[in-house]
């Protein structure tokens, strides 16, 4: 009704400014781009279930063991044996129980590997989330020196980037690993001390566009210092870089925490992990599968939900990406099992030249509904 | 009466968006006959563009079309995508505004000017680029057969805009579409690109559908126009009925709102007696450049822009700057804003000399510099409210406590005419023009005793641009801060400046007061510039085209 009323007032008004001023004044509640970007982000249904699964795996996984000194509310522990029951099958869903006594069954020796998968996801995430922060940190802070100083200390950190990207990945990770012993936040740590360089060239990139923004020059102008432009201008434009690819670095951590574990240069004993798991227990894949399917799962879960909330950011973020009423996607078409666009196509393709059924209309790449692949990382 | 070529019958364009479906043209219908060119005038918002794009389909993906667009004969909304590409390029084509963008920078002039004519089979391969250099010849380009091979980078921007319009005339087409042909042009660009449109338009009897917001370009080409406003088309009529005698209160007011150049006597020829500078001393100036030389640095070399520039602006005086495009104007600007180091010279603010001074110094003299900038999409940060960007300059200052300032705030808005509320709000909750004041009252902030303004209307509608340059003016006699206004628009600093200089190719050009510039101009240069500027009126436009016609033929600068 009153979108209505506003209309009619706008026919009576012949001055586009007194429009403009009246619609400031029918304005209603102002909300912050930040407001913005969490209202987008909770329309991407991929994203906020996501979301809501790695959060429900998070927290099963500190309150069933428990962290440090709070007990959790599983009696078993990872280490303790106990009889091994019905060849340590597991009892989830057997006979009428949700859990049983070993939900995720047992290993050779009894253990109750609920706990150990419960313990090594407890790790993982931990690496996982530790790496994503430390990285950030030191991208971000690499990334902005060099783009807003230019100059020499522009080719020192960059040049310093390139050496790191340059040795392979998993060699420095296993190397480091050796070193640190297994222990679970050091290796973290170090781990976050090598998978930085390409948020720190993303957020040079970014800064350096932000450099000519007019708001930046004119903050220069009134003489603000160089960290007053740097922090409260220039990394808070470029949160929505940061926090994508935050994500992504996180998705990435938990495989490469997994490789690494794998090939035996990452957690050791008495320290889980879900890629140590796999390892551990490969050989037992045949006779006993669960042992390799149950972290497989978790890892392959987590990956999967960090990466569809890395997309759902990217794209509340990106405000290129416009969404509109029924176009948001949905759960089937963001895992690419249904096209609405593909489909209409097909249907209104029959009066074009080419080959029937294959004629579009002219899509640009950088139209992002036109661009099939959007939905693959973007790096 | 001929048939019309083009018709829009109750066309009416709607967007889904993020909040609900926006009806962005509601029930427009007009049409073009062959050879004559129809104007479509309104601001932002308005729907011209929206309703011209209908007519080739390129609607966007969000857009709803409802009524018919018939090109000659044939309904052009409910064609098949085949069909339409057919169309385009061959019955009907376009003329954008940004001949940067328009024309593929990786693509040599002849490859692209071939396939206008490739794509609808009417040659190929060496026939193609010899009938593109044909077309080059005609809408003027110097020595095209050479020229053709050459990258879109290696062409002026005029030039650019000239092998858009050949592109667009290559196949003969029956409709031209020209979406602000000029708007990112000079002025002395744009009358000649209007020049050449003219000629075209009765050589090609092709029907020209202009879009513009400029109400002079209107003047000098339309022979009917189509006022549009908030999706609506409020008048149309023959170009003299609307813009001699508007009966539309909006279009009263758009032609009100547009600056105007007094009338200058360019014929005279003979150089007026040279008023003897009034002799100043120099502690008068709050801002004085003394043989001041600029340059870019890249990659180590340094490239001087501007070189032997000097100035001065009296307190509570305004001193408009003007100049194209590459003229060094705002380089000018940017040194006095401290942006850009001083190669050569001295730069005085308050009699002390800028560059030399220790750093603290600096920024204590920062706070008699105000600024406000260009773009209004990018001279707020987005993330800050707006209370938050006002105050910025008193936070770096460490000026008054948070209440203070922010009771600063409310009371620059209110200055600027924006209720106080808007403390909270958001840069994209606003308008251009809206921000544009905002950016005018962050610059007031602390009651500086000089602002730069750098075009800071130049991206706004005419009746906005009325609004600020209105404000501007009231508030620079309130705060009697001397300003340094740089800008292209030879009408805004009629309105607003006292001193006036002008600036070509990083030199001084001339300079003096207002009157005597705009009046009688010594320099071919200024000549030149106060020749081409339109003026809002169909018979002294074309008074003052024949004028400028005679003033370059007398300077000796050939027309096509």
């Amino acid at each position: 009704m009153s979108e209505n009323n506003s209309s009619d007032l706008e026919q009576q008004m012949t001055d586009l400014a007194e429009v403009e001023d009246a619609k400031l004044q029918n304005k209603g509640r102002s909300l912050s781009q930040n407001q913005l970007v969490l209202r987008r982000f909770f329309s991407h249904k991929p994203a906020v279930l996501s979301l809501i699964i790695l959060v429900f795996c998070a927290v099963m996984a500190f309150s069933s063991l428990g962290y440090g000194p709070i007990p959790g509310w599983w009696d078993k522990t990872h280490t303790a044996t106990g009889p091994v029951i019905d060849g340590g099958r597991p009892t989830m869903f057997q006979n009428g129980q949700i859990l049983g006594e070993h939900p995720f069954g047992q290993t050779q020796m009894g253990q109750d590997y609920f706990a150990q998968v419960m313990y090594g996801m407890q790790q993982s995430l931990i690496i996982a989330f530790v790496v994503g922060i430390v990285s950030t940190i030191v991208g971000v802070v690499i990334g902005a020196l060099a783009g807003f100083y230019r100059g020499w200390i522009e080719t020192i950190l960059m040049r310093l980037t390139d050496v790191v990207i340059v040795v392979p990945l998993l060699v420095i990770a296993a190397v480091a690993g050796q070193m640190v012993g297994g222990r679970v936040w050091l290796l973290a740590l170090v781990l976050g001390l090598i998978t930085w360089t390409g948020l720190a060239r993303l957020v040079r990139a970014e800064i350096l566009t932000l450099r000519e923004k007019e708001y930046v020059a004119a903050s220069i102008a009134m003489g603000s210092s160089a960290w007053r432009i740097i922090l409260r201008h220039m990394v808070p434009n470029s949160i929505g870089v940061i926090i994508v690819n935050t994500t992504f670095s996180i998705a990435a951590a938990i495989l490469l925490e997994s490789s690494l574990s794998y090939i035996g240069f990452g957690v050791r004993p008495p320290e889980l992990s879900l890629g140590f798991l796999i390892n551990y227990y490969e050989s037992a894949s045949s006779t006993r599968p669960w042992l390799f399917w149950f972290p497989g799962i978790f890892i392959v879960l987590i990956a999967l939900t960090v990466n569809f909330i890395g997309d759902g950011l990217r794209d509340a973020y990106d405000p290129r990406q416009k969404r509109v009423g029924d176009r948001r996607p949905g759960l089937l078409r963001s895992l690419g099992l249904r096209n609405r666009r593909a489909e209409e196509r097909v249907a209104g393709a029959g009066n074009a030249y080419g080959t029937p059924g294959t004629a579009t209309h002219p899509v640009s790449a950088s139209e992002p509904k036109g661009n099939t692949m959007r939905f693959w990382r973007k790096k | 009466m001929s048939e019309p070529i083009l018709s829009f019958e109750d066309v009416r364009v709607s967007f889904a968006t993020e909040s609900g479906t926006v009806d962005a043209v509601k029930g427009v219908s007009f049409d073009v006959k062959p050879g004559e060119v129809v104007a479509v005038v309104g601001e932002s918002g308005s729907g011209k563009s929206v309703t011209s794009s209908t007519s080739m389909g390129l609607s966007a993906e969000n857009a709803t079309v409802t009524g018919t667009v018939i090109l000659d004969g044939k309904d052009v909304t409910r064609m098949p995508a085949g069909e339409l590409r057919k169309l385009r390029g061959n019955d009907i084509s376009m003329v954008f505004q940004e001949p940067m963008t328009a024309l593929n920078p990786v693509l040599k002039v002849s490859d692209q000017m071939a396939e206008v004519f490739e794509i609808h089979g009417r040659a190929y391969g060496k026939d193609a680029v010899a009938k593109s250099i044909e077309l080059l010849e005609q809408v003027g380009i110097p020595n095209a057969a050479e020229r053709i091979y050459e990258y879109p980078h290696q062409f002026s921007g005029g030039q650019r805009q000239r092998i858009v319009i050949a592109m667009a005339i290559a196949n003969n087409p029956k409709m031209i579409i020209a979406d602000e042909p000029t708007t990112a042009l000079d002025v002395t660009v744009q009358a000649e690109i209007l020049d050449l449109l003219r000629t075209l338009k009765d050589e090609t009897k092709a029907g020209i559908l202009l879009i513009t917001h400029n109400m002079g370009v209107v003047a000098d080409m339309a022979d009917r126009v189509v006022v549009m406003f908030q999706g609506v088309v409020v008048e149309h009529g023959p170009a003299e009925e609307i813009l001699l005698d508007p009966q539309h209160p909006y279009t009263k007011r758009l032609l009100e709102a547009m600056p105007r150049l007094r009338d200058t006597s360019l014929t005279v020829n003979e150089p007026s007696p040279v008023v003897a500078a009034e002799e100043v001393a120099p502690g008068d100036y709050v801002l004085e450049g003394r043989d001041l030389a600029l340059a870019y640095k890249h990659r180590g070399r340094s490239k001087r822009v501007v070189e032997g520039v000097n100035f001065g602006v009296r307190p509570g005086e305004i001193l408009g700057l003007v100049g194209e495009s590459g003229s060094g104007k705002s380089t000018v600007a940017k040194a006095v804003l401290g942006l850009l180091e001083v190669d050569h010279g001295e730069l005085l603010i308050r009699g002390k000399n800028l560059p030399k001074l220790p750093r603290r110094e600096k920024k204590a003299l920062r706070r008699e510099i105000g600024v406000v900038f260009q773009d209004p999409a990018a001279s707020l940060d987005p993330r800050f409210p707006i209370g938050e960007i006002i105050t910025e300059p008193m936070v770096i200052h460490k000026v008054g406590t948070p209440k203070e300032r922010i009771a600063r705030a409310e009371e620059l808005l209110e200055a600027v005419k924006l209720p106080r509320d808007v403390v909270n709000r958001f840069p994209h909750e606003l308008s251009g023009g809206q921000r544009q004041r905002v950016s005018i009252a962050r610059a007031l902030a602390l009651s500086p005793s000089i602002l730069i303004a750098d075009e800071p209307t130049s991206a706004l509608d005419v009746s906005v641009q009325a609004r600020v340059l209105d404000m501007f003016s009231e508030l620079q006699e309130q705060y009697e801060f001397a300003c340094l206004f740089v800008t292209h628009d030879l009408a805004v600093v009629d309105q607003l400046a006292d001193q006036i200089m002008v600036m070509e190719k990083g030199r001084v050009v001339e300079q003096g007061r207002k009157e005597q510039i705009l009046t009688s101009p010594r320099e071919d240069y200024t000549k030149r510039l106060l020749a081409a500027a339109p003026v809002p009126d169909p018979y002294k436009q074309r008074a003052r085209r024949e004028a400028r016609r005679q003033l370059l033929t007398a300077q000796g600068i050939a027309l096509d």
